[in-house]
C-alpha cells in the first residue's frame, strides 16, 4: 500500500509542468461548464437594467428575490410545477416496475418467440421518436387526449433503452440464485421479486434517475400535444416565457433556475449510480 | 410481465411507424381527412428548390461538426481525469451538469450569453482584443453558435463512458509499451485508441443518431418562434421542419414523408458506422 503511495508520488513530482497544463485545462473546462449556470443564477436576481449593462455587471446592487415570486404566482409556475411532477412521477414509477419485468424476462426466461420479440424491439429502438410524433398525435387526438396527462404521459411510458438497459444488470446476477430460489419452492415472479430486484438496485436507480431526467426536460411531445397553458409542463413553461417576456432577462432566467434545479438536487443526490451506470451503458455495449 | 413494453411498443411505436410510411403517401387541407397522392409529397420534398436540402445540410453540419468536437475533447478530458488527479469526482459532477439540464433552458441561457452586444462570450472574447461575431443573426456564425451549445451539454456524458472504457484497459499494457520505448503520445495512438475503439464506436453512433435527432436547442436558441424566417433557414433542422410541418401548418403527408427521409438516413448512416467499424474497431 505505502509503495503504491510512493510511486504515485514519484510520478507526481516528475511531471510538473505536464500536471499543470493538465490541471489547467481540467479547471478551464469546469469553469466553461459552470459559468453560464452562475450567470443564469445571479442574472435572475437582478433587476431588468442591471441584466443589459455592458461591460456585464456580475453581482446585483440588491438580490431581487421577488423575481420568483412574481414567477411562481404571476407567471403560474407553481402549477406547471404539479403538472411536470405528475407527468414525471407516473411516467418513471410505471418504468422501473414494467421494464424491470421485461429486463428479466429477456435475461432469464426462455419462451418460443422470445428471440423474435427481442429482436423486433431492438429494431424498434433505432426508429428515433421524432420520427413517429405524427402518427402518435393522431392516435392521442382520436382517444381525445389532448392537453390531458394521459396524452402527455402514455406515448412515451414504454420504454425499450429501459429494458435492455436494465437487462444488462440481471445478466450479470449468477443463475445459481434463480436456481436454488426455485428449489426452494419460489416460482418466476418470486424470484424476480424477492431475490433479483433487490440485487439490482443500483441498475434501477440509475435508470430511474436517467428517465427521470428525460421525462422531465422533455419537450417537443408536450409541445404538441398541449395547447392550453394550465396544461403546460415546466420546458414549454420556459420557452413560453422566452416567446413572450424576450426582453426581461431576470424574469427568463428565474424561469430557467426554478425549470431546472429540481434536476440538480436529482442529479446530486443519484450521482454516484446514474455516473457509473452511464460508464457501464458504453463498455457492455 | 413482458406485455406492458411489449404491447406498449407495438402501439406506441410499431403501428406508428408504418403508419407514418402510410401518411407519408396521403395529403389533406387537416388533421382529419386526407387522400392518396401517391408520390407527390415525395416529389415536392426532393425537388431541388425544396427547403428540405436547406435542413439537411444543417443538420449534418450540426451533428458531424458537433460530435467530432464533443469527442475530441471528450477523449482528452477522460485521458486527463484517468490521470492521478485529485478530486475527480468533483470534476465528473461538473462535467455532467449540462447534460442533466434542461435543453429548453439551456437553449434560452446560451441566446442571452451568444448575444452580441450583452452577452458574455463576446465580451469574454473582447478581453483578448478579438471583436466576437454577431452569434445570432450572422449567417455564417449561426450554426456554429449551435454547434458550441452542444459541445458544451454533450461532452460531459461522452467523456463519463470513455472515462470507464480507459479504466477497462489493463496496467500490463502500458507497462509493456513503456519496455518497448513508448513515448506519451505512442502509448495513446497504439495501446488507448485501439483499446479504446469499441467504446469510442458506440459513443459515435449515439452521438450522430442525437445529433440527427436534435430540436429543443434550436427551438429555444432561436428565441421559441422569435427568429424571423429570414435567419430561421440557418436553423431549421430536419425534426424541426416535420415540427413545422405538421403542427404550424398542419400538412401531415409532407410532413411524415420528410420524416421517413429522416429514417432513412439515420438507417444509412448507422449502416456505414457498421461497415466503416471493421476498419478502426478492435474487439479483444
Amino acid at each position: 500500500m505505502s509503495e503504491i503511495k510512493l510511486t504515485q508520488r514519484k510520478e507526481r513530482a516528475r511531471f510538473p509542468v505536464g500536471r499543470v497544463i493538465l490541471y489547467a485545462l481540467l479547471i478551464f473546462w469546469a469553469v466553461f461548464m459552470i459559468m453560464p449556470f452562475v450567470w443564469m443564477f445571479l442574472t435572475s436576481l437582478k433587476t431588468r437594467p442591471e441584466s443589459m449593462r455592458i461591460p456585464i455587471q456580475w453581482i446585483p446592487a440588491e438580490a431581487q428575490w421577488q423575481n420568483y415570486a412574481e414567477v411562481l404566482n404571476k407567471y403560474d409556475f407553481g402549477r406547471y410545477y404539479f403538472n411536470t411532477i405528475v407527468v414525471t412521477v407516473i411516467t418513471i414509477l410505471y418504468q422501473i416496475i414494467t421494464c424491470s419485468m421485461a429486463a428479466y424476462v429477456f435475461a432469464r426466461l426462455e419462451f418460443p418467440a422470445k428471440n423474435f420479440i427481442f429482436m423486433a424491439c431492438m429494431t424498434v429502438l433505432m426508429v428515433p421518436t421524432q420520427m413517429i410524433i405524427i402518427p402518435r398525435f393522431l392516435i392521442v387526438m382520436k382517444l381525445g387526449w389532448l392537453n390531458t396527462f394521459a396524452g402527455i404521459i402514455i406515448p412515451n411510458l414504454p420504454s425499450i433503452y429501459g429494458a435492455f438497459f436494465l437487462r444488462q444488470n440481471f445478466m450479470s446476477i449468477p443463475r445459481e440464485l434463480d436456481e436454488a430460489a426455485m428449489i426452494d419452492g419460489c416460482g418466476y415472479f418470486g424470484i424476480y421479486w424477492k431475490i433479483l430486484l433487490p440485487l439490482v438496485k443500483n441498475g434501477l436507480i440509475a435508470f430511474g434517475v436517467l428517465s427521470t431526467l428525460w421525462c422531465w426536460n422533455e419537450m417537443l411531445w408536450p409541445l404538441i400535444v398541449t395547447s392550453r397553458a394550465d396544461m403546460y409542463v415546466l420546458s414549454i413553461a420556459v420557452s413560453s416565457m422566452q416567446g413572450q417576456q424576450g426582453n426581461n432577462l431576470p424574469l427568463q432566467m428565474t424561469a430557467g433556475v426554478l425549470a431546472m434545479f429540481p434536476m440538480l438536487i436529482v442529479f446530486l443526490i443519484g450521482q454516484k449510480n446514474l455516473l457509473d451506470g452511464i460508464a457501464l451503458s458504453g463498455i457492455k455495449a | 410481465m413482458i406485455a406492458p413494453v411489449v404491447i406498449g411498443v407495438l402501439i406506441f411505436f410499431m403501428i406508428p411507424t408504418f403508419w407514418s410510411i402510410y401518411l407519408s403517401f396521403t395529403d389533406g387541407p387537416d388533421y382529419v381527412t386526407y387522400e392518396l397522392v401517391g408520390l407527390q409529397n415525395y416529389i415536392d420534398m426532393l425537388s431541388p428548390d425544396s427547403e428540405v436540402w436547406r435542413e439537411l445540410l444543417n443538420t449534418c453540419y450540426y451533428a458531424f461538426v458537433q460530435v467530432a468536437l464533443s469527442l475530441v475533447v471528450s477523449v482528452l478530458l477522460a485521458n486527463a481525469l484517468n490521470a492521478n488527479i485529485r478530486c475527480r469526482g468533483l470534476f465528473r459532477v461538473i462535467y455532467f451538469l449540462p447534460s442533466v439540464t434542461m435543453a429548453a433552458a439551456v437553449g434560452m441561457v446560451w441566446r442571452q450569453l451568444l448575444n452580441s452586444q450583452y452577452g458574455i462570450v463576446n465580451q469574454f472574447l473582447g478581453l483578448f482584443g478579438i471583436k466576437g461575431p454577431v452569434w445570432l443573426t450572422d449567417p455564417n456564425f449561426m450554426m456554429l453558435g449551435v454547434i458550441i451549445v452542444g459541445v458544451w451539454s454533450s461532452a460531459g456524458y461522452n467523456m463519463i463512458i470513455l472515462l470507464a472504457g480507459l479504466k477497462n484497459i489493463s496496467k500490463s499494457y502500458y507497462e509493456a509499451a513503456e519496455i518497448d520505448g513508448a513515448g506519451s503520445f505512442q502509448k495513446f495512438k497504439s495501446v488507448t485508441v485501439p483499446l479504446l475503439s469499441p467504446v469510442l464506436f458506440f459513443v459515435t453512433i449515439t452521438s450522430v443518431m442525437n445529433g440527427f435527432k436534435m430540436f429543443d436547442l434550436i427551438y429555444t436558441l432561436a428565441g421559441s418562434g422569435a427568429t424571423v424566417d429570414k435567419f430561421m433557414q440557418y436553423y431549421r433542422t430536419m425534426v424541426y421542419g416535420i415540427y413545422e410541418k405538421g403542427f404550424l401548418y398542419h400538412r401531415l403527408g409532407a410532413a411524415s414523408a420528410e420524416s421517413v427521409f429522416l429514417l432513412v438516413i439515420i438507417l444509412i448512416l448507422t449502416l456505414i458506422q457498421f461497415k466503416l467499424q471493421d476498419k478502426w474497431v478492435h474487439y479483444e
